[in-house]
């Protein structure tokens, strides 16, 4: 047994960790959190330079072939960072589901732009009927004319303003089980018919709605097989469900050590806050969210890896505890930070919102905690 | 036991008397006082001048502190009467984040703004013939009242302020630096406020409080970008002159006037109507083919905000109740711990209702835009509020010492105060 990161992994991390602290301190993240787009050109091509973009996807497509715990190092930076880029709806979800569904030429095709950052893709699954399983995708997208054209609406899609192309998880046959009709496209941002807009909230990366009113694509724009999209974009929900737990255990690292900070210097009655055992219990909760999510979160990554056939439950295991935890961790940073907290230069909320938002992303805990009674055979 | 108020005939016209007047009032002059959930960029000066105009009406009738005597420009209403002009006001709130536990709305109508708490002030140290004076326009609601309590470096440890007011002839000059200050209501007319007056008198002996013009020179109010609305400020004071006769009380008893700030519990014991939206927004809603009431596991994140809720009005009806008590001189039992609980209830109850409103809705919650946002887009504000309102007055740790004390009674040491 060995639960240390290798070195090259303890490289990764180092490097990630170096970079972001230096060039992306919670000032710079708040910057690019408050522009109309939420994306930073310049952060995308330093995380290209650093080869953080294509590392998850294999050699041949012009990634590195890393195994999933890389990638959860570099995520856990990231979230530490609170850094928002398209790399997760881009590379994870948009890059895997091609590898995982698309044919040859498709991959071929698609897949080097991926990982070279000049091609930008956004993931389009929940609608309004909210829900993450395949009875929940409602979408239509018929045939006509040797095309298909697609009708409805995607809901809480993140990254779209930056996307050159959307991959719509679109239902082409409502026959048989809720699975068998999936089908999923890549459709250009530019196709009539398409529009979206950027929802005002408090979310922690740009969400927006989707509109698809008489969307028509060539048969070309169907990746893999007219109805057989479930099986493939469910392994992919799964690796990018664990990658985001990865984040927020960063994230939660992060409040942990600014909390830790912060109850070491502020002095209040003349002694500092830490002194306090109200103060202490909420740092212990941060601590026990925090390594519940770690273990369980790299546990999951490992089995990925091994692809040990129990991966599905350990990943959806991590998920309920990685997404209570974060913003349950937040609001406990929130507790020992009292009025600072709440200054937006200070930056506690980036965290608070992104936590927030994270934890329906891909599957609420409820979904997460059914799947492991699934799993568990109950 | 009775858990409602039961009216004579006779007092069941007098309070259908003053509802109908109330509402005319409303109808007449209420028009554009009150906004959406919006951010503090889009509250504009114009809405913050009908708001305080309003304001001004209110107070003619005695209605802006209604359980005021009417010397005082009050209308020297019982709480239970006056409770019948707050249920009216409501309908100004019409964006409910106010009326969450836990949550004010920036442009929610507030009755009564941190004016309520000079109010309290006077009342316990005031001389007679501050009373006479400052009150009236206070009641009235003709000033903006901000408290301006803590500093950088003095939050839940007010006593170890810095800023000091230094008496010349018939002026004071004050110096200092102010953190996390504003009300809902804005620009201020005045600053309640809390300067060391005699650096060589013990601590809590040490502190005056004073109402001070904003108007005069040497007072800086610089916003500060907080995460909701409306924006709290630094104050600096920088040799600001202002005449002896904003001093309230005989001076040292600034420490005995911040504990005894307050409002008058007019509304305490209602149910607030967004619990009612948590429930009928997931019955109304229908996702994948059914309404989001029928799915198990909303449920029961709704039903338990509902108890939790449920805890709140019946705790707050309990401090009606004694307050009713304790007016009528009918009281039987000392009230000790009781605002404390409501305080700390009442500021763990708003994340927790944050939590119930992401968890059984979804993002949603998070969602300000119209047709996706509950609460007509309040839902997501208060989040923010949820968080933000742990604090001021007092966080949940400081007011559970509190409590705590309370509950073990005067005299027992305890650390850290
Ligand atoms: C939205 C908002 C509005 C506000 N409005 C006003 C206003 O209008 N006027 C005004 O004067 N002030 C205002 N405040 C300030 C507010 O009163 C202070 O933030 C609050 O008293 C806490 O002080 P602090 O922020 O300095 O935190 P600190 O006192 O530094 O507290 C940090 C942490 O230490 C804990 N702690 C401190 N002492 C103890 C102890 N003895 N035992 C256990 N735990 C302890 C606290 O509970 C907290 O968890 C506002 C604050 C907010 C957030």
């Amino acid at each position: 047994m060995d639960l240390s990161l290798t070195p090259g992994q303890q490289m990764l991390r180092d490097a990630a960790r170096d970079f972001l602290t230096r060039e992306y301190p919670r000032k710079v993240i708040r910057e690019i959190d408050e522009t109309e787009s939420g994306f930073s050109p310049e952060l995308w091509r330093q995380m290209v330079d650093m080869g953080w973009v294509g590392m998850i996807l294999p050699e041949e497509y012009g990634g590195m072939g890393s195994s999933f715990t890389d990638l959860g190092v570099l995520y856990e930076e990231m979230g530490a960072a609170c850094l928002s880029s398209p790399h997760h709806s881009s590379v994870v979800l948009g890059g895997l589901t091609i590898l995982e569904a698309g044919n040859d030429k498709q991959k071929k095709k698609i897949l080097p732009s991926i990982a070279s950052g000049q091609r930008i893709l956004a993931f389009a699954l929940t609608e309004p009927d909210y829900g993450w399983g395949p009875g929940s995708v409602k979408l239509a997208a018929t045939r006509k004319n040797g095309h298909f054209v697609l009708n409805g609406t995607k809901l809480f899609v993140p990254d779209v303003q930056v996307a050159d192309q959307i991959l719509v998880v679109a239902r082409t046959s409502s026959r048989g089980s809720p699975e068998t009709g999936i089908t999923l496209f890549l459709v250009d941002k530019g196709t009539a018919g398409l529009s979206s807009r950027i929802l005002e909230g408090w979310t922690g990366d740009k969400l927006s709605e989707v509109i698809f009113n008489n969307v028509e694509v060539p048969a070309s724009a169907v990746v893999g097989r007219v109805g057989g999209g479930w099986a493939p974009l469910e392994r992919v929900l799964e690796k990018a469900s664990i990658a985001m737990c990865a984040y927020s255990v960063g994230g939660m690292q992060r409040l942990l050590d600014i909390s830790v900070e912060y109850s070491q210097n502020r002095i209040a009655f003349g002694v500092p806050i830490g002194t306090f055992q109200r103060v202490q219990d909420h740092v212990i909760e941060i601590v026990n969210d925090l390594e519940a999510a770690r273990w369980t979160t790299y546990e999951a990554l490992w089995k990925l890896d091994e692809r040990q056939s129990d991966a599905p439950l350990a990943i959806s295991m991590a998920s309920v505890i990685a997404s209570e935890g974060f913003p349950h961790s937040a609001e406990a940073a929130h507790r020992v930070h009292a009025g600072i907290g709440i200054d937006k230069e200070y930056g506690l909320y980036l965290y608070t919102k992104k936590a927030r938002s994270l934890q329906h992303y891909l599957g609420d805990p409820v979904h997460h905690r059914k799947q492991v009674g699934r799993l568990l055979g109950m | 036991m009775r858990f409602e108020n039961v009216y004579t005939p006779e007092q069941e016209r007098a309070r259908e008397a003053l509802r109908k007047e109330v509402r005319e009032l409303i109808k007449a002059k209420g028009k554009g006082v009150s906004g959406g959930p919006v951010d503090d960029r889009t509250i504009s000066r114009d809405l913050l001048k009908r708001n305080k105009e309003f304001r001004i009406e209110l107070g003619k009738k005695g209605w802006f502190m209604p359980t005021m005597p009417k010397k005082y420009g009050g209308a020297g209403l019982s709480p239970d009467m006056a409770s019948v002009i707050y249920d009216e006001l409501d309908v100004l709130n019409e964006w409910a984040a106010d009326g969450f536990p836990g949550g004010v709305g920036p442009t929610s109508f507030v009755p009564n703004d941190h004016s309520t708490g000079m109010v309290g002030i006077l009342n316990k140290i005031g001389t007679e013939e501050q009373k006479d004076r400052m009150l009236p326009p206070l009641v009235r609601g003709e000033l903006v009242t901000w408290e301006v309590f803590t500093e950088p470096e003095a939050g839940s440890d007010l006593p170890s302020l810095q800023t000091t007011a230094v008496r010349d002839g018939d002026e004071y000059v004050i110096n200092g630096h102010k953190m996390w200050i504003g009300g809902n209501n804005a620009p201020p007319d005045v600053l309640m406020t809390l300067a060391i007056t005699d650096p060589n008198a013990p601590r809590h002996r040490n502190i005056s409080v004073f109402l001070i013009p904003c108007n005069i020179p040497g007072v800086h109010i610089y916003p500060i970008d907080c995460l909701a609305p409306p924006y709290k400020n630094q104050i600096i004071f920088e040799d600001a002159r202002f005449p002896a006769s904003c001093a309230v009380g005989e001076g040292g008893d600034g420490w005995v006037a911040f504990n005894t700030r307050g409002g008058d519990g007019g509304r305490e014991g209602e149910r607030r109507r967004p619990i009612d939206e948590l429930i009928d927004y997931s019955k109304e809603t229908i996702r994948n083919g059914q309404r989001l009431s029928q799915d198990p596991e909303v449920q029961e994140i709704v039903t338990k905000a509902y108890v939790d809720n449920e805890i709140h009005r019946l705790l707050g009806l309990r401090n009606r109740w004694m307050a009713e008590q304790n007016r009528a001189g009918t009281a039987k039992k000392r009230t000790t711990y009781e605002g404390g609980q409501m305080t700390v209830y009442n500021k763990q109850l708003g994340p927790r209702n944050a939590d119930a409103l992401l968890k059984a809705w979804g993002p949603v919650a998070l969602i300000a835009n119209e047709p996706w946002g509950p609460m007509r887009g309040a839902a997501e504000m208060y989040h923010r509020h949820a968080i933000e309102q742990t604090h001021p007055g007092g966080t949940i740790e400081i007011n559970k010492l509190r409590m705590f004390r309370s509950v073990i009674g005067p005299g027992t040491r305890i650390p850290a105060s």
